[in-house]
């Protein structure tokens, strides 16, 4: 089977498994060297291309959608935009180019570089699948204007094709982790990760060796759990604790409480390389809110389920 | 090796309840039972079986088999309503309100502060302290209220020291059910044998003859458990060790309210352990006292805390245990009445004669294999008949010890088994093994009744004949005592 075939088979079997990137855009669908100003002008141009070649449905819809993935989380580094839309009417991905040599704003950034891509709204990792193909064959150290630089539509989809880049047969961990904003060492005190717990607004924190390894984590849960422990809550006269008494010791002992003390080593975790949807049952299975990314022991990441369920679901 | 036949494993346990009821009810056909004898035998395996292969869905079956047996005139109504045991439900029931409201009232919060900040306390220590408490509230309060106890205990010092609890679980929940045979309260067990025994056991019966042999038996139990998971207990010492020099606690240091759960356990104990003076006195027949003890207590708390009866009545109370009970019971009984229960004793003493000696190990013998693997009260309530045809006063112990000791042998062995197992899997996402279970439930299992066969063997020439406990009754209760011969 071809992987056209695959991709134009029936809705409710359609995968996306072994899929050349090119496959999914053809040279009509760059529109090559735009004068666009800024990107919500091409992203106009693109979609209303889109609309007339495929038929996506109503415009202002897709619009808005798309515009959703520019407020947040749309690939945008080093000269190339990629905002992305889900939509009912699109029954497999569609991807669609602009390029220009005198580039054009985005907020602060001259971009030369943008593409648009759609996908399925019933199929939750398709977009995601098309993203990190189109970062594989635009690599960090491709210069900024090379693509943009290119003659002739079909001179830049021949540079996309020579690649030979294929999309991934499923979402990776990886694909959908989020860097790690703030991270905590084995020799800090529980005041330390109250006060980070606080400043980062996070209910949960790692907690990472000189190696940069994942060694625990540290949880307000667990943090609650450690001062009102289950059997404390039999009682059906809270007298006692009213003044929140079975707190007071850890707040006396904060400064000298080390993580290792209080952190547990039972976390949801995967590998980068792992099928994306395993931090899923990761995260379902430990009840966490987290799943930690490694490569081997190292943090290289995390997925937050509320990120998850929003790249994913929506 | 490569599977020849694959089942899925739903149609497997089907099949399986089928044969097994099919093959024992085709027995009974060939040793010439008749057509009501068959009948409950097939529902009593039925249950027996499905009880143990579809233990969530064990209610439904108990319905099932009731209405079988009524549907096949094998009892009619009145019957049924006679053989519901209702002195055993309503204890038992009792029971659960009191320690609903010793719970409430902070006592097990108090002993679980008290052991997690006793200072310079080992992983010996703590184990061993864990253990005895399992034991001892399994006597008091029951095993099923001691499992929610001891494993809070022992959840709270794993979360804290980051170690993994099942090696300590399985010590702990092994002498729950060791401790269970140590008292009436221990177990349904212990309130079913000593209701059902021919006639009645009082407390006392089973302080004077099972506690101390219950004792030893746990004394070996602890022994060999502690040698079998001594590296786990190493490394928990290691982590309470650094730990300690932390100069961390292993729980908040709060004081809990104690003072009226004390009470209200010792207004409890008082009752029962007098049960058999108040009777004598008041002219009531043996074991009134037993039974109404928990009953009066638990009318006191919950007039005396009306604020919290819906949580008791709707949280405390077993409700899916005594309706299983009942229907249990109602199976049961229909194996007496029908004659299957004398049949099968006179099949006995053609197998092991009448002699005690010999009686002993094979009752418990049978029983501890029936307990692993099926739910021992199920078992015990068919068999208390067939023991009560001896009329040897060591076999009603050696089928309490049995049953009890049996229920260590797999993880499935005890309703305290599948409640700790439950409550670990729900906590921790960790599922336990069968094998893991079986490595050391099969030694202490083994020890252990070994242990209780060389002392049932060697008290059993010193324990009342049912005459001599007939003429106690009589003593206790002009006619209370003949009303059960």
């Amino acid at each position: 089977m071809t992987t056209s075939q695959t991709r134009r088979s029936h809705r409710t079997s359609i995968t996306i498994r072994n899929i050349r990137l090119t496959s999914l855009f053809k040279p009509e669908d760059i529109i090559h060297h735009t004068d666009a100003a800024g990107l919500d002008e091409i992203l106009d141009s693109l979609l209303r291309h889109l609309a007339l070649e495929y038929g996506i449905g109503n415009l202002r819809e897709a619009k808005a959608s798309v515009m959703e993935s520019v407020g947040q989380g749309m690939m945008a580094r080093r000269g190339l935009a990629v905002p992305y839309g889900r939509l009912e009417k699109v029954t497999e991905p569609l991807v669609a180019m602009a390029t220009s040599e005198a580039g054009f704003d985005f907020e602060d950034e001259k971009l030369h570089h943008g593409v648009v891509v759609l996908g399925p709204a019933d199929l939750p990792g398709a977009y995601k699948q098309v993203l990190s193909g189109i970062e594989r064959a635009c690599p960090d150290d491709e210069p900024v204007t090379l693509v943009a630089s290119l003659q002739s539509p079909l001179l830049v989809w021949q540079h996309f094709d020579a690649g030979g880049h294929h999309l991934p047969d499923h979402l990776q961990a990886r694909h959908i982790m989020d860097n790690v904003k703030t991270s905590l060492s084995t020799g800090d005190s529980l005041r330390t990760a109250i006060d980070r717990f606080l400043a980062f607004n996070t209910p949960e924190l790692p907690v990472v060796n000189s190696e940069g390894e994942l060694v625990g984590v540290v949880t307000i849960k667990r943090l609650v759990r450690t001062c009102l422990p289950d059997y404390l809550m039999w009682v059906g006269d809270m007298t006692p604790y009213l003044n929140f008494e079975p707190l007071a010791e850890v707040i006396r002992n904060e400064s000298t409480t080390w993580l290792r003390d209080i952190m547990t080593s039972d976390f949801a975790h995967v590998e980068e390389d792992a099928p994306a949807i395993l931090a899923m049952k990761e995260i379902g299975q430990k009840e966490s809110l987290n799943a930690y990314v490694l490569r081997g022991r190292k943090l290289v990441g995390i997925i937050r389920m509320l990120d998850f369920v929003k790249s994913v679901l929506r | 090796m490569r599977k020849l036949v694959s089942l899925p494993p739903g149609l497997a346990k089907v099949l399986c309840l089928v044969v097994v009821t099919f093959g024992i009810t085709s027995l009974a056909h060939v040793g010439g039972f008749d057509p009501h004898q068959i009948a409950s035998v097939a529902v009593f395996t039925m249950l027996i079986t499905s009880t143990a292969l579809f233990y969530e869905f064990h209610l439904a079956f108990a319905f099932l088999g009731v209405s079988a047996m009524l549907l096949m005139n094998v009892l009619n109504l009145q019957a049924l309503a006679e053989e519901t045991k209702l002195d055993v439900v309503i204890f038992l029931m009792g029971m659960m309100i009191i320690v609903g409201v010793l719970k409430d009232l902070g006592l097990f919060s108090w002993i679980i502060t008290r052991v997690l900040s006793r200072e310079g306390l080992t992983a010996r220590g703590f184990m061993f302290t864990a253990c005895v408490l399992g034991m001892i509230m399994s006597c008091l309060v029951d095993e099923m209220a001691a499992v929610v106890f001891v494993l809070a205990l022992i959840f709270q010092v794993a979360d804290v020291l980051d170690i993994k609890p099942v090696p300590f679980v399985i010590m702990a929940v092994m002498s729950i059910n060791i401790g269970s045979a140590g008292t009436m309260l221990g177990n349904p067990v212990g309130i079913l044998i000593g209701q059902g025994a021919n006639p009645p056991l009082s407390f006392n019966d089973f302080m004077i003859w099972s506690f101390p042999l219950m004792l030893v038996e746990f004394a070996v139990a602890l022994v060999l458990m502690f040698y079998l998971h001594r590296r786990d207990i190493a490394l928990m010492n290691q982590k309470l060790q650094e730990r300690r020099e932390a100069g961390l606690t292993l729980a908040p240091m709060v004081r809990v309210p104690h003072g009226w759960g004390l009470a209200v356990l010792a207004a409890l104990l008082a009752m029962l352990i007098l049960h058999k003076v108040i009777e004598r006195a008041l002219g009531l027949p043996p074991n009134t006292m037993l039974i109404t003890a928990p009953l009066l207590l638990a009318a006191l708390c919950l007039l005396w805390r009306r604020q919290r009866i819906k949580k008791y009545l709707e949280e405390d109370v077993d409700w899916g245990v005594s309706i299983f009970l009942l229907m249990l019971f109602m199976i049961a009984g229909a194996l007496e009445r029908t004659g299957t229960t004398d049949r099968v004793a006179e099949y006995m003493v053609q197998a092991f004669g009448d002699t005690t000696q010999v009686l002993i190990p094979a009752v418990l013998g049978v029983s501890t294999l029936m307990s692993a693997f099926v739910e021992n009260i199920v078992f015990v309530a068919a068999f208390i008949p067939i023991v009560n045809k001896f009329d040897q006063t060591p076999l009603l112990w050696a089928l309490l010890h049995g049953a009890c000791l049996g229920g260590n042998i797999t993880m499935v062995g005890s309703t305290a088994n599948i409640v700790a197992v439950g409550m670990m899997e729900k906590r921790y996402w960790t599922t336990v093994h069968f094998v893991t279970w079986l490595k050391t439930g099969i030694l202490v299992g083994l020890a252990s009744c070994l242990v209780a066969w060389a002392g049932l063997a060697l008290l059993a020439p010193e324990m009342p004949t049912r005459e001599e406990r007939v003429q106690s009754m009589a003593g206790v209760a002009g006619t209370g005592g003949e009303e059960h011969e």
